[in-house]
């Protein structure tokens, strides 16, 4: 080499010196939380051999698709999350979210001290105080208190709350946050199939032609599920994505048809798919004729879960006047879109699935369009083959799991019994061993009923509310509203809030105590995600302070109330109803907080005695060592003559439910609706009139006005806002405007921007062809920002049957704000 | 003739750690930086083929004193022979030049 | 992308040419006239105080100069190292504590001002109030229609959620959050960063949200270097 070149390689030498020393500065304060340990190829590794790091499974703490992660833990520290290549939901793959699964953890604030709010502000008190004060109170008013929590309550969690309080104080005012978010599927489902949760599960989307998303963005609501599309798309199997929407999105990006609807107008678009079917004469005659009967609203004002018994004629005649012209009319969708629609459902030989999440649920007419989707897929015969689904998505982790199975909602109990049937009541006195009749016949409140009520001062009518329990869920910040469904409570005295939570909320500010709280895998849990499978994790770091699970803070206070003398935490024979025994038999006193993590697993108690209310509607569960084994099981699991215990992937299809009926030669039957509500194993196929939302833009309020989520946070952003990575990704909510109307009405890009309802208002930032991208007269905005309350704009109007909140739709107007101070 | 920029990240086993810090030291190929933390240490690599390179960063990478290998930056320098041929280099204001990672 | 790499004789390499692209404070008037002309002469034209090469890399490696993003305007490293007084001044003038003192680990850089991306990136005001206090004058103030460009952010590819392919997603964080237009664009997939626009403020890597930051900044070597507003023109 001359002595130019070795100057030369000397130089670049230096040069690459100093971009790596630049480099690792740069992402040194990145790793210095080592929970960004750089990642492996999960594809071709298992986590790490790293010195002195502990590996254990666990599913994401975020959303209701349930990929599963490898938890790293050193020095009692999550150290390392990575993606877990052996389960069969994300095999590997995380999004950005779960790969900072690991830092909620540890973010800024976490509470450690059981908190009592004085005249001078909050009091740290001890654990025994706090039980104290909330076991007194709910002695003395036992009818009048309350438990709000979410699908963020591990099974036992739930489970432990629903026994605690329907079995335990007769009083049936329990309600998820879920009310909020999936109501409409459940009965959606109830209504079509006589039972809950979808069919279908995610081998679906392996096996679709097409893929319908029904006002769904699972490209950033449910990346690892909208992968698998990409993933087949890349390998260069045909796969088509029709992306029925009211805004642009990620997901619209890789679709093939984007059909954009006016709000609402989704319920004529169903009806437009079966006129087609109908007209074309290719709806699956057989499917129809062996496995359906129909259904309609006598009153479609007034519509009830069952509806009515209705018949072929009627239908067609019901659906014959939303000719594509018609649904154009109504929806903005070119009568074309609607016959290419009509086209593919009545092709036999493609599989189409459906898929739906808050779109079709936050919907003043949810369990209508739930109802009529299930409807298109049943005549078109797109149903219970691999790849022919209609299939609901939720958006926590255990929203199936513990909301719907555990039935933590006002009117449901254990394994899908109903608070207002005697002999479910009877059933479920009877496992838990309680004196005959002590569960109450009467339904409890309903999130927005109970909000309403605790909102209202107790000594007028409709004020019978006035101690409120919140686990695992944020309400001050989520429910619609919140003019009128929480902040009132700030002037009322005599009403408590309790709020068991992990970092101060929005909710926490107006609370009476706060309990600090264990967080995913600092305490044992099971979730259930969104195609049915269910999911076991252990214990991996103690938590913080005092923090301690929300299981034990119901537990232990069930003990307080039982030494207080009440009766209802007996049962009938004088027992304490959380009694646990070790295996000599000999009782646990698992309310003391050093026994809870001891002799035994409580969860594991709680899991095998829910686990026998599984049966009823054909929803097994395996016992919980199964579960410690495998990476999530989707039931119903059966036991096999050989003992071992089998998943159901297809439920209501011969080929894979083992309780599908038998026909006349024993073999099994191709399909069976085994829970139908007309007792004949047929499905239902509803006809409902599309009718106008209860509030549409006028002159005052011109725009439609849609709320969701974005990627990087999830939900109300307590734990994601608190990931510096997420929260410097996406530091605050904005408005996403169309860049006509923002040029109509003077908005510059990220120029501040007044919102306004006849509800409420709110100022936030432009944002004009970004990620989404509404249609002219529609705005959207996210809610994850504590700072910027979109819900006190929002309207509380539901869906009469499941009483779930419209977020997605209120009139608003909007108005540039003057800038000329900063 | 490339010429890479890495970061090594340092096993928390020390003596591991020092033993794989030596061999660096020792390596002609090797120019050891300033470390950042603790267990961060930039490095260049400078080898006579990308083979040689590949077969590096793998030494590197195996080595039970090393936990994790951060590529940030490769120069190829393929024209060595041809002195008034032409190289590739992207438009850039920076120090980063000749960049064909 | 149209942004591809430049053809350069690698005679003209050897010759110090591309080192003097860093285009140095004695050409700044020449690019003062915001002439396309005068910028592409400025970027070409080799600065006659320009060193070897090899005594460049002698100042560069082990002893000699600490990489540091600086703060707009600042000038030539050895003089700002030489002429700042480390008044502080600067530091208390950013709205925004974008501005630091160097930590020990920056050896003779210790204890300059200098901006950690990390913790605050750079959000170029309107009026520069670092360089309107500066009492040394080590933050030179530009002519209108010129940009101050700090340092330059490069994707690793490697780090990058989309590159990595384990993650389920699209990540757009860092082109979303760019505030000039097109400094970062997709292409084929992944984020590239169009240098002749990027400022080196380091919003994107401050927002980058990929398990390990995926975008590294990179202080510039030589200073100070501008940008003119809008599009620079090619050299063919």
């Amino acid at each position: 080499m001359s002595l130019m070149q070795l100057d030369r390689r000397n130089f670049l030498k230096s040069v690459a010196m100093a971009t790596a020393t630049a480099a690792a500065h740069e992402t040194f304060a990145a790793t210095t939380n080592d929970v960004s340990l750089p990642q492996l190829d999960p594809k071709v590794t298992d986590p790490p051999a790293i010195d002195g790091v502990v590996w254990d499974k666990a599913p994401c703490r975020f959303c209701g698709t349930g990929c599963h992660v490898m938890v790293g833990v050193k020095n009692n520290r999550v150290v390392a999350v990575t993606g877990d290549r052996h389960a069969a939901v994300n095999k590997g793959l995380l999004c950005v979210k779960g790969y900072h699964v690991g830092s909620i953890l540890y973010g800024q604030g976490r509470l450690t001290q059981p908190l009592l709010k004085t005249d001078t502000g909050y009091k740290a008190i001890s654990w025994e105080e706090a039980i104290k004060v909330i076991a007194k109170r709910i002695i003395k008013r036992p009818k009048t208190f309350a438990i709000y929590g979410s699908g963020q309550w591990t099974i036992p969690e739930g489970y432990a709350c629903q026994k605690f309080i329907k079995g335990g104080l007769a009083n049936n005012h329990i309600d998820p946050n879920a009310r909020l978010c999936m109501a409409s599927a459940v009965t959606g489902f109830i209504g079509t199939y006589g039972v809950d949760e979808p069919a279908g599960c995610y081998d679906d989307l392996d096996a679709a032609n097409v893929i319908i998303t029904w006002g769904n963005n699972p490209a950033e609501m449910h990346p690892v599920l909208f992968s698998r599309f990409i993933d087949r798309r890349s390998r260069g199997e045909k796969v088509t994505l029709i992306d029925i929407g009211t805004r642009r999105t990620r997901t619209t990006e890789q679709a093939d048809h984007y059909l954009c609807f006016n709000p609402h107008s989704d319920l004529a678009i169903a009806n437009g798919i079966m006129q087609q079917l109908i007209e074309n004469d290719t709806f699956d005659k057989k499917f129809v004729e062996q496995h359906c009967n129909f259904r309609y609203q006598v009153d479609p004002k007034k519509p009830g879960l069952k509806g009515a018994p209705s018949t072929f004629e009627a239908f067609k005649k019901a659906v014959a006047e939303y000719t594509p012209e018609r649904v154009e009319e109504i929806s903005g969708v070119p009568a074309d879109k609607i016959r290419m629609l009509g086209k593919l459902f009545g092709r036999r030989d493609i599989r189409i699935t459906s898929l739906w999440c808050m779109g079709m649920n936050q919907h003043s007419a949810g369990t209508m369009i739930n109802n009529l989707v299930h409807s298109v897929h049943l005549l078109s015969g797109h149903f219970g083959r691999p790849g022919d689904a209609p299939t609901s998505l939720t958006g926590q982790p255990s929203a199936c799991g513990t909301a719907r199975e555990v039935g933590t909602l006002a009117h449901a109990l254990p394994g899908g019994r109903l608070v207002k049937l005697k002999a479910h009541r009877q059933h479920c006195e009877d496992i838990w061993n309680l004196p005959r009749g002590r569960m109450n016949p009467k339904p409890g409140y309903h999130t927005v009923k109970m909000w309403e009520a605790f909102c209202t001062p107790t000594d007028q009518p409709g004020g019978d509310i006035d101690t409120i329990w919140v686990q695992v869920t944020n309400p001050g910040q989520t429910l619609p509203n919140l003019h009128k469904l929480f902040d009132p409570k700030a002037n009322l005295k005599d009403k408590f809030l309790i709020v068991s939570d992990v970092y101060p909320t929005a909710t926490t500010q107006l609370a009476d105590l706060i309990l600090p709280a264990a967080l995913w895998v600092e305490k044992n849990g099971m979730f259930g995600n969104s195609e049915r499978r269910t999911q076991q994790w252990f214990r991996q770091v103690t938590p913080p302070g005092q923090a301690r699970d929300d299981c034990w803070q119901v537990i232990a206070v069930a003990r307080a109330m039982f030494d207080m003398g009440h009766e209802g935490m007996r049962d009938k024979d004088g027992k304490f109803i959380f009694e646990t025994k070790d295996d000599q038999g000999s009782e646990v006193p698992i309310w003391e907080w050093e026994n809870y993590y001891g002799k035994v697993n409580v969860d594991e108690a709680l899991f095998e005695e829910y686990r026998k209310f599984t049966r009823l509607k054909h929803k097994d569960l395996a016992p919980y060592s199964e579960y410690v084994k495998a990476h999530g099981l989707r039931w119903p699991v059966v036991q096999q003559p050989d003992g071992s215990w089998r998943e159901t992937g297809f439920r209501f299809s011969g080929f894979d439910d083992p309780y599908v009926g038998k026909d006349a030669s024993g073999k099994p039957k191709e399909f069976d609706f085994y829970h139908s509500t007309t007792k004949d194993g047929r499905a239902q196929i509803w006809h409902y009139p599309y009718l106008d939302p209860p509030e549409m833009p006028d002159a005052t309020y011109p725009f439609w006005l849609c709320t969701g989520r974005v990627l990087e946070h999830w939900h109300s952003g307590t734990m994601t806002r608190r990931v510096p990575q997420l929260a410097r990704a996406v530091p605050r909510a904005y408005v996403e405007i169309n860049p006509d109307d923002a040029k109509a009405a003077g908005i510059a890009q990220g120029s501040p921007v007044k919102i306004e309802s006849r509800r409420g208002s709110i100022v936030l930032p432009a944002r004009i062809n970004g990620r989404g991208q509404p249609p002219r007269g529609s705005i959207f905005v996210p809610f994850f920002d504590e700072t910027k309350l979109i819900n006190n704009v929002t309207l509380d109007v539901t869906c009469p049957i499941s009483k779930e909140p419209d977020y997605k739709k209120c009139a608003v107007s909007i108005m540039p704000v003057s800038t000329s101070k900063g | 003739m490339p010429i890479s920029g890495l970061i090594l990240t340092l096993s928390s086993n020390s003596e591991a750690a020092q033993t794989a810090l030596d061999k660096c030291h020792a390596d002609p190929q090797v120019q050891v930086g300033e470390f950042v933390g603790p267990r961060r240490c930039p490095i260049t690599l400078d080898t006579n083929n990308p083979e040689e390179d590949k077969v590096s960063w793998q030494r590197l990478q195996d080595d039970p004193g090393i936990d994790f290998v951060d590529v940030v930056c490769v120069y190829f320098d393929e024209d060595e022979k041809a002195e008034d041929s032409t190289v590739q280099v992207p438009a850039s204001h920076s120090g980063t030049m000749a960049l064909a990672d | 992308m149209s942004e591809k790499p430049d053809k350069f004789s690698r005679r003209d390499f050897l010759r110090g040419k591309i080192l003097s692209r860093f285009v140095d404070v004695s050409t700044r008037s020449l690019q003062a006239k915001g002439e396309q002309i005068a910028n592409v002469a400025a970027q070409y034209a080799a600065p006659d105080h320009l060193t070897e090469p090899a005594q460049q890399t002698q100042r560069q490696s082990g002893s000699g100069t600490f990489p540091v993003i600086r703060v707009p305007g600042a000038i030539q490293e050895s003089k700002f190292l030489a002429q700042c007084t480390r008044c502080g001044d600067c530091i208390t003038a950013c709205p925004h504590h974008a501005i630091v003192l160097a930590p020990p680990s920056f050896r003779q850089a210790a204890g300059s001002p200098m901006i950690n991306a990390s913790q605050q990136p750079c959000l170029m005001c309107e009026n520069f109030p670092c360089i309107a206090t500066c009492p040394e004058g080590v933050l030179q103030p530009i002519d209108k229609g010129l940009k101050y460009k700090i340092a330059d952010a490069r994707i690793l590819d490697y780090n990058c959620l989309n590159g990595t392919g384990r993650a389920a997603e699209q990540c757009s964080i860092c082109i979303e959050q760019c505030p000039e237009l097109g400094a970062i664009v997709l292409d084929n997939g992944m984020p590239s960063v169009v240098n002749d626009k990027c400022t080196g403020c380091g919003i994107c890597h401050y927002a980058c949200p990929a398990p390990t930051n995926a975008i590294a900044m990179m202080p510039l070597l030589q200073r100070p270097v501008t940008l003119t507003v809008g599009n620079i023109p090619h050299d063919s």
